[in-house]
């Protein structure tokens, strides 16, 4: 035997023959594996059991246009694969159209086109695992009902086919989703077929068939595909990554430059019977170039009264000045709803771009009596430091980081919801 | 000693213990050796052509079932038909001198082994065939495993070449009954002359079988294998 020989030996691997129909020279592809073929120049139904072609049904109609003409090959995940067979099925909700693959040495694949996009599918030789209904368990996956029992109807054959494939011909089928995969099973008569299949993004599709390079959703204006994966969790985590260092950095130095410096307190006891009071605080050092001075204000006023102190920052040796006010206040009374009260016991103020230098805090005490003030003195403190954050910049600051990342979660949630919005499952929860 | 066909008279060899058929190359009369005598026993219509990747001389390697594998020989090939399509069981020869049988379907592949039915199986089999397509779905216990009753037909042989166990030659019908479990393997049952046999198997990708010596077809490159093992390999570590 001349194993050599016949290695480098090719035979053909389309058989031609005429449409006895309309004599239109037709190639099967799939010789031996074909049972069954509709002429691509006028319909007609031929079948192909036997080696001797015979006419099923005469039809006389123009071809449909196809994204992918019959006999076109691409190249899908490493093989190379042809176009050889073309169905337009729908269920009582959509159409889509599904291409029949082949290459001698891999067998047969499957392209569904649907609104949507393109899926790949693989017929099973080993059936999916159903012990645990609703699931269905595939190689180690778990698989979750989404469409069940649809009644499919195809509404328009072209080109060869390994079983009958014929219009009006109905089928039951189940989708079943896991991931990135869905497992459809599929009951037409006695025979029971299982696929996997898995998203093929517009843009490979265009390379391996020529296909047009759609827009993907939410461009395509269908619900993405049941096992299409977002494409947002990619970028969703790039950018939380990038937000939170940022988020982390962005506190380091605010902390680190913004680090309080030596705090300066006095306990201040305010008149009543005086119309106002001075007191100095001081010094307060701002070494970098510009900072913030905090200065917090705390106690307990008078009944029925409040205390107005305005602040002034006064350089010791420029005399530059920078003026500020805060207030404390306490009111209470009674009304037709009972008693009321309302207070302000503490408040804290900030220096903003304070020039660096050494500073002097002067304080000026105004307080206002009410009728039904009664008292004389009450004790206020008063702390004063270099330092401290503006945490409403901080907030501004994490709010522009993360922006981006809320962006992709609200876009990720609703490419999920949409995804699952075809489901059966989409009402029960 | 010189064999001879006695229709046509092309020399012809039985060159595999244990297969006492062969189709003369020649005239494609099914001959049987017995002792030194040659028979004709039926006559083989021509092959159909088909794009079927195996010829006779493709070499596949197969599991044994006790992790071992073994290469055979593709010698012969019987393609059957039935109302609604047809298929190829090539027929592999091992060192040993034992025989398995390799189904190739729509791209599939089902190393099976044949085995006589025993009377209780081969009666609760004919009781199936009796009840046709309404035992579909059927749960069938074989060899401790569970199969699930999965196509029952009338298949004829459309014609065979080269070495063979049994004479099966164009015309030959026998009734069948496909089983499979959930773990990719299949069984047949036919229900032959002498009673019934049982085809038990599993499918397999065609790289599980590393297959030499494919047949070559214009215009398809032949896969390669060995890249892909390698890749796998690679993804592995």
């Amino acid at each position: 035997m001349s194993d050599t020989a016949t290695a480098e030996h090719h035979v053909p691997s389309v058989r031609a023959l005429d449409c006895p129909a309309c004599g239109g020279s037709l190639e099967i592809m799939a010789a031996g594996f074909t049972t069954n073929i509709v002429c691509q120049y006028c319909g007609s139904e031929l079948d192909a059991v036997d080696p001797e072609i015979k006419l099923i049904a005469r039809h006389q109609e123009a071809a449909a246009n196809l994204e992918i003409p019959l006999g076109t090959r691409g190249t899908l995940h490493g093989v190379e694969w042809a176009a050889i067979g073309y169905l337009e099925r729908s269920d009582n909700w959509s159409g889509w159209a599904e291409y029949l693959l082949f290459n001698p040495y891999h067998g047969y694949r499957w392209l569904t086109r649907t609104n949507a996009g393109w899926s790949f599918g693989t017929p099973l030789m080993k059936l999916p695992n159903g012990a645990d209904q609703p699931y269905f368990e595939f190689e180690g996956k778990r698989y979750k009902t989404f469409n069940a029992d649809m009644v499919i109807t195809t509404d328009y054959v072209l080109g060869e086919f390994y079983w009958r494939a014929y219009k009006g011909d109905l089928a039951r089928a189940t989708d079943y989703v896991a991931g990135n995969k869905m497992l459809s099973e599929e009951t037409n008569g006695d025979e029971i077929s299982w696929t996997l299949g898995e998203w093929v993004p517009f843009a490979e599709m265009h390379q391996a068939f020529g296909t047009p390079k759609n827009r993907e959703w939410p461009r395509t204006g269908a619900a993405p595909l049941p096992h299409q994966p977002s494409p947002y969790p990619k970028d969703l985590i790039n950018f939380s990554i990038i937000a939170f260092v940022f988020a982390a950095i962005g506190l380091a130095l605010a902390t680190f430059s913004g680090l309080p410096g030596q705090r300066k307190s006095i306990d201040i006891s305010v008149d009543y019977n005086k119309p106002s009071q001075e007191w100095t605080l001081g010094p307060i050092d701002v070494p970098n170039r510009e900072g913030i001075v905090t200065v917090e204000t705390a106690g307990r006023v008078a009944s029925n009264s409040y205390v107005d102190f305005d602040f002034r920052l006064v350089e010791r040796n420029t005399g530059e000045q920078i003026a500020a006010a805060a207030a404390l206040e306490r009111y209470n009374g009674r009304d037709a709803d009972g008693d009321w009260s309302e207070e302000t016991n503490d408040a804290t103020l900030k220096f903003s771009s304070v020039p660096a230098g050494s500073y002097n805090l002067e304080v000026e005490a105004t307080p206002a009596r009410d009728s039904g003030f009664s008292g004389s003195a009450y004790n206020v403190t008063l702390t004063a430091y270099a330092g401290g954050i503006f945490l409403s910049n901080y907030l501004l600051f994490l709010l522009l980081l993360f922006t981006p990342v809320l962006f992709l979660l609200f876009r990720h949630i609703s490419f999920v919801n949409h995804r699952h919005s075809e489901s059966d499952a989409a009402d029960d929860d | 000693m010189d064999l001879h066909c006695p229709n046509c008279g092309a020399p012809v060899q039985f060159p595999y213990t244990g297969l006492s058929m062969q189709v003369c190359g020649s005239c494609r009369t099914l001959l049987r050796l017995d002792g030194a005598a040659i028979q004709a026993v039926g006559q083989c219509a021509t092959l159909p052509f088909d794009v079927s990747i195996f010829q006779i001389g493709t070499t596949l390697n197969i599991a044994l079932g006790n992790g071992r594998h073994v290469r055979g020989n593709l010698v012969g090939r019987v393609r059957w038909g039935w109302d609604q399509g047809s298929w190829n069981e090539w027929l592999l020869y091992l060192p040993d001198g034992t025989i398995r049988w390799i189904a190739e379907e729509s791209g599939m592949y089902m190393v099976m082994q044949g085995q006589r039915a025993r009377q209780a199986q081969d009666a609760a089999c004919r009781a199936m065939l009796e009840h046709g397509r309404s035992a579909l779905g059927h749960a069938f216990m074989f060899n401790d495993t569970t199969y699930y009753l999965s196509d029952i037909k009338t298949v004829r042989c459309v014609s065979s070449e080269g070495a063979l166990d049994e004479p099966v030659s164009t015309g030959y019908t026998i009734q069948s009954i496909d089983f499979r479990n959930a773990s990719g393997g299949s069984l047949t049952y036919q229900m032959e002359d002498d009673g019934g046999y049982f085809y038990e198997g599993y499918y397999a990708q065609l790289s599980e079988l590393d297959p030499k010596n494919l047949r070559g077809l214009d215009g398809w490159a032949k896969p390669d294998f060995t890249a892909l093992a390698d890749k796998k390999q690679a993804g592995r570590r």
